[in-house]
């Protein structure tokens, strides 16, 4: 589970304002870039990131699940996208969706939407391994005092509500169903019981919840803020680097290099060479949280200093 | 003035005919111990949240008269305000945390009420030296036991700095160690800070005792309100239950004050005893165990010694030979398990948490596969199998109910473990609904029930299906004293029609009334095993309020019933009528 866990890491110490510009820079490059080359260039440091954060064997582990996901949206992509003009399969007619084509332009076009959707999942990763979500509440409760405080504690509920399953999965078993016995309508009927007591028990459990915080004051007026609130040194350079980036990314859209000609042939990969040295400059600034990590963790004058 | 006055306070939840709380009328001194007793249901947690201002605030519903605090009433007062001056805490800690290390939950509440950062600094050091958190500080709520979390809680509401601590059975969730730990803060706040306390605990033995004034609620009313000696003399026949154990034994003996504690109790039976018994003021510790009993043998050996006496060996009912169980990556949590079971007796299994007590009953019923030794039933090999398919011959009931409540109605609930088997004939269904006392909620939705209730309705849906062996994990847990009674005499009948059960608990007393055999449990291996009075009678932890009473002058002293039979008999030696 990729759940907060306290640690000494440089990336956890980070303000929620760097962490939360840095992310929302690699996601947002993603969504509106979809240029091979510079999703690599988010991709890279973003892996690296996972890998200071000590999340790169859980990031391992869920990649297959990953992976199916981009094999199915190129599936998808391939049966509806006839667009491609270098037909690789001429298939079957098919109902509704008409001849089955494969073209290399669809099958890469596919793979990088994959690799799209892979760069936000990651994120999504990282920010529950660096982020605390208690300063994440502070910091959106400002902004949405009342969905902070939901997101805080859908967060929180995640691993509890894996035990709670656990045990009800148990005690259904005790009672003689089986999971994993019959057809398949069998086991996912077998598995209503486990689905019922977990939605009841979560009701309930959120009523005792919010009285506990009621009863702590929240919601009885402003907040004021028990952490630091004040950044240094090592957010400016994080937030200078993340702002950089954002910049290049920004470049390369106005000038049409950012995007890549997938239909009905495939363009050249690179136009200039400004382009690529954006991408370079991009993945490099990106780095710098992972470089900052590396020394943070090498060299304690430097954790001092910064 | 009281600190909080009640005035004829009723309330009704919403879309219930009936109130939660009927006229109260109580008045709270500063600086009070209030200990607030009942059944379950009786509106104790009602009254709770009402002084907390909780209701009908949060819950909404019909209320009428009046609270007021510090001579303002609650409604007036604006929700910081009242946060600030009274501290709530609830049962289960789970439900009450909502961040994520140790340092930001003390600082949840301090950041609502909007205080500077070097106040919220000073205040959570200072809780956190106080309850001795500080190594915790940094650590991952997830991490902690259930005794820190409580203990978290609790700090995280005194740095607030509350005039008032309500708690609503603090120490349900906890096992005796912790639950004696958090009483000891509660108890020292109130004695050293002058902190008014008002507590709902089930745990009277370990509260009584402590309070200025007892609260007895009955049927969302106040039944009585006095000091824990007056509540002795008052109390009855009808209300024996919530006295201490300690005070059930001299109030039958005694016409004048009546001792609560132990300590009290002993100086009591010396004077009483002084002519034909010499009492120890302190307890002693109990002799050197003469035999000390490994790997369940001399239980077993005995019984079917005597089963091989009366001509034929019986095989037992269940039987674990060297069991040993891991759970992944880690060290053996079970070790070398040797244990028989057999037909009509009630076995309970004590010891530290992490002992294997739970991993124990788990392996039996098949919802973990040991790695090493065989598990026999009636003499086949069931190692291995899984839980659904034991669950007709060994029956196995969970700390928390609800996690079997999901049907419409308690009928259903009871019923669906047959209708999964494809029974037809559900007739079986409404014996076991008689038996538990649940025929007149067979319509109700069994989440509306309360604790015990619930406890009855799973316990319904194990015995429904018949099983030769019972497992029952922490069975009284949250269970008021007429519930726990009522669950003693259940399985003594359980037991008469030959049911062979098994449960794991931290409650003596319980223990002390229901068992024929105890085993005590230590780092995943059997360390003693033997019949009740052999191993309570032993143990210096272990042994239940009344054993230790008698200790040096009756070993064999388990109930309150034994206590009182025992002194009337030696006070009828010296005093023949």
């Amino acid at each position: 589970m990729f759940i907060y866990k306290p640690r000494e890491i440089f990336l956890q110490s980070l303000q929620t304002l760097s962490i939360c510009t840095y992310l929302l820079v690699i996601v947002g490059g993603a969504v509106l870039l979809f240029h091979p080359l510079v999703l690599l260039a988010l991709l890279l440091p973003l892996v690296l990131a996972l890998a200071a954060a000590g999340g790169l064997a859980q990031w391992r582990k869920s990649l297959k699940y990953f992976l199916i996901m981009i094999f199915l949206s190129m599936i998808i992509n391939i049966t509806v996208n006839k667009m491609g003009a270098t037909v690789l399969w001429l298939g079957p007619v098919l109902p509704f969706f008409g001849r089955f084509i494969i073209t290399l332009e669809s099958l890469f076009f596919g793979l990088v939407m994959g690799c799209r959707l892979l760069i936000v999942f990651s994120a999504f990763i990282l920010y529950n391994l660096v982020l605390n979500p208690d300063r994440a509440l502070f910091a959106f409760a400002k902004i949405f005092p009342r969905s902070a405080m939901l997101v805080a504690l859908t967060a929180k509920t995640i691993p509890y509500l894996g035990q709670q399953m656990q045990r009800a999965a148990e005690i259904q078993q005790c009672r003689g169903i089986n999971y994993y016995r019959g057809n398949l309508a069998n086991r996912i009927n077998n598995r209503l019981p486990l689905i019922k007591v977990l939605f009841l028990s979560a009701l309930e459990d959120s009523f005792n919840l919010g009285e506990s915080i009621q009863a702590r004051a929240y919601g009885s007026g402003s907040r004021s803020c028990y952490f630091r609130s004040s950044p240094r040194p090592r957010d400016y350079f994080v937030l200078s680097a993340s702002l950089g980036a954002a910049l290049l990314l920004l470049w390369l859209l106005l000038k049409g290099e950012g995007s890549f000609q997938f239909f009905p042939r495939m363009r050249v990969l690179i136009l200039s060479g400004g382009q690529v040295a954006a991408m370079v400059y991009i993945c490099l600034l990106l780095l710098v949280p992972v470089l900052l990590s590396w020394g943070w963790s090498k060299w304690d004058y430097l954790k001092w200093k910064i | 003035m009281g600190l909080f006055e009640v005035e004829n306070l009723t309330y009704f939840f919403p879309e219930k005919a009936e109130p939660s709380l009927k006229g109260v009328n109580l008045a709270v001194q500063e600086g009070e111990f209030v200990f607030l007793a009942g059944q379950s249901g009786c509106g104790k947690s009602s009254l709770l949240r009402a002084l907390a201002g909780l209701l009908p605030d949060f819950y909404g519903g019909r209320v009428g008269g009046e609270i007021r605090f510090d001579g303002c009433p609650l409604a007036q007062w604006n929700k910081r305000s009242l946060a600030r001056e009274v501290g709530i805490i609830f049962q289960d800690p789970e439900n009450q945390l909502v961040m994520t290390t140790v340092e930001q939950e003390i600082a949840f509440g301090l950041e609502n009420l909007g205080l500077p950062r070097d106040e919220m600094r000073r205040r959570v050091a200072e809780v956190l030296s106080l309850f001795d958190l500080s190594s915790l500080k940094r650590e991952s709520i997830f991490n902690l036991s259930g005794g820190e979390k409580q203990k978290v809680i609790l700090a995280a509401v005194l740095a607030m700095y509350p005039r008032v601590l309500l708690l609503d059975e603090p120490t349900s969730q906890l096992d005796p160690v912790a639950a004696q730990e958090l009483l000891n803060y509660i108890h020292r706040l109130n004695l050293e800070w002058g902190m008014t306390v008002v507590l709902v605990e089930q745990r009277i033995d370990r509260c009584f005792h402590l309070a200025d004034r007892v609260v007895l609620m009955e049927k969302g009313s106040i039944a009585f309100v006095g000091t824990p000696g007056e509540m002795v003399r008052w109390s009855g026949n009808k209300y024996i239950f919530f006295l201490p154990p300690v005070a059930q034994v001299f109030r039958e003996i005694s016409n004048g004050e009546v001792p609560l504690t132990i300590k009290e109790g002993r100086k009591t039976l010396r004077r009483l005893l002084a002519p034909i018994v010499p009492v120890e003021t302190t307890i002693p510790l109990p002799p050197p165990v003469q035999v000390k009993v490994k790997d369940s043998l001399l239980f077993s050996r005995s019984s079917l010694t005597s089963r091989v006496n009366q001509g034929s060996v019986e095989v037992p009912l269940l039987e674990t030979r060297n069991l040993g169980f891991a759970y992944p990556g880690k060290e053996l949590c079970l070790r070398g398990i040797n244990l028989q079971l057999h037909r009509g007796g009630v076995t309970a299994v004590l010891g530290e948490n992490g002992a294997g007590k739970s991993t124990l009953l788990k392996n039996i019923c098949g919802l973990l596969k040991p790695q090493q030794g065989k598990i026999y039933q009636q003499g086949q090999d069931i190692t291995g199998y899984r839980a659904e398919d034991l669950s007709s011959q060994i029956g196995y009931l969970s700390q928390n109910p609800n996690d079997y409540l999901f049907n419409d109605t308690v009928e259903d609930e009871v019923a669906f473990d047959l209708k999964i088997r494809g029974a037809k004939d559900l007739s079986t269904v409404e014996p076991v609904l008689e038996l538990l006392h649940l025929s007149e909620l067979r319509s109700v939705n069994p989440r509306d029930l309360s604790g015990g209730e619930k406890q009855r309705v799973a316990m319904g849906t194990v015995l429904v299906r018949n099983p030769d062996v019972l497992l029952l994990d922490e069975p009284t847990r949250g269970l008021d004293v007429k519930l726990k009674h009522q669950l003693v005499e259940l399985l003594q009948q359980l037991k008469h029609r030959g049911k062979s059960i098994v449960l794991v608990t931290h409650d003596i007393e319980f223990v002390g009334e229901v068992a024929d055999r105890v085993i005590i449990m230590s780092d995943g291996e059997i360390v003693m095993d033997g019949g009740r009075q052999e191993v309570l009678a032993n143990s210096l932890y272990y042994a239940p309020q009344v054993n230790r009473l008698f200790r040096g002058v009756d070993h064999g002293v388990m109930t309150v019933h034994d206590g009182v039979e025992r002194i009337k008999g030696l006070l009828g030696k010296v005093f023949p009528k």
